[in-house]
């Protein structure tokens, strides 16, 4: 197996030859791992040997990511109907604010005209405030 | 897959780095034990980072997930008390407006 290493620009290069027993050794850890020929052949190249003593192993960790993905599907799953429903829910939320601040207009109007006392909407108007300004994309 | 030769473009430093170290590199290819234990930590590194990542992603998604339970909880119960306010006040400005009605022939009588 030849193994051409060039520079982004330029013509020179460098060759690497090594046998096909050897690389087809080589090929079947990187596939063990996952690791694409390219990406190992950059190890091998540039990146080094790591000194690594740990016997912890990796079935664990993907199991344990396996198991994180599950639960991030089934989140997933249910987020989008619950977003849904309360996106309708505040829509309806908003609409009843609208009818009601202009109920409101009206109360304020004809308690005036008939010399009564004017109703506390502290509440309610906060409400409405809330509704109004919901916007949809939060 | 059979290769016959295999091209690798790298940057003018990797290949002036490489160039210099040829040698000891050309050993690397045979130093197969050295090579699969890079080969597992790396894999270790990739596989605890991605599992770091989505405990974040779920954590995030959970929080986020429970502050939409607690707002649907809260819109619901603001329609019902929406509801309830649009019929008081729509009652209480028919009564009013009969009252005005009223009024407004009493008035009327006394002109």
């Amino acid at each position: 197996m030849k193994i051409v290493i060039k520079p982004e620009v330029g013509w020179k290069k460098v060759v690497f030859k090594i046998p096909d027993n050897q690389f087809g050794k080589i090929k079947k850890l990187g596939g063990k791992y996952g690791f694409r020929i390219d990406k190992l052949l950059r190890i091998i190249l540039i990146g080094g040997f790591i000194d690594y003593q740990d016997n912890s192993n990796f079935q664990d960790l993907e199991r344990e990511i396996e198991s994180l993905e599950r639960k991030l599907y089934e989140l997933e799953g249910k987020w989008s109907p619950l977003k849904f429903r309360t996106y309708y829910l505040a829509m309806d939320d908003q609409n009843l604010a609208i009818q009601i601040s202009g109920l409101i207009a009206e109360n304020k109007r004809l308690r005036k005209i008939l010399g009564k006392p004017e109703r506390d909407y502290s509440k309610i108007e906060e409400l409405i405030h809330y509704y109004m300004g919901f916007d949809s994309r939060e | 897959m059979l290769y016959l030769e295999i091209e690798l473009r790298v940057s003018q430093e990797e290949f002036k780095q490489i160039k210099q170290n040829k040698k000891e590199i050309e050993k690397r290819f045979y130093r197969l034990d050295e090579l699969e234990n890079t080969l597992k930590a790396l894999k270790l590194r990739y596989l605890s980072k991605h599992r770091d990542r989505l405990k974040k992603k779920l954590d995030e998604m959970e929080h986020n997930y429970e502050d939409l339970l607690n707002f649907e909880k809260r819109a619901m119960d603001d329609k019902e008390f929406l509801l309830k306010i649009r019929h008081q006040l729509s009652k209480e400005n028919y009564e009013l407006r009969q009252q005005l009605e009223v009024n407004s022939y009493e008035n009327r009588d006394k002109t």
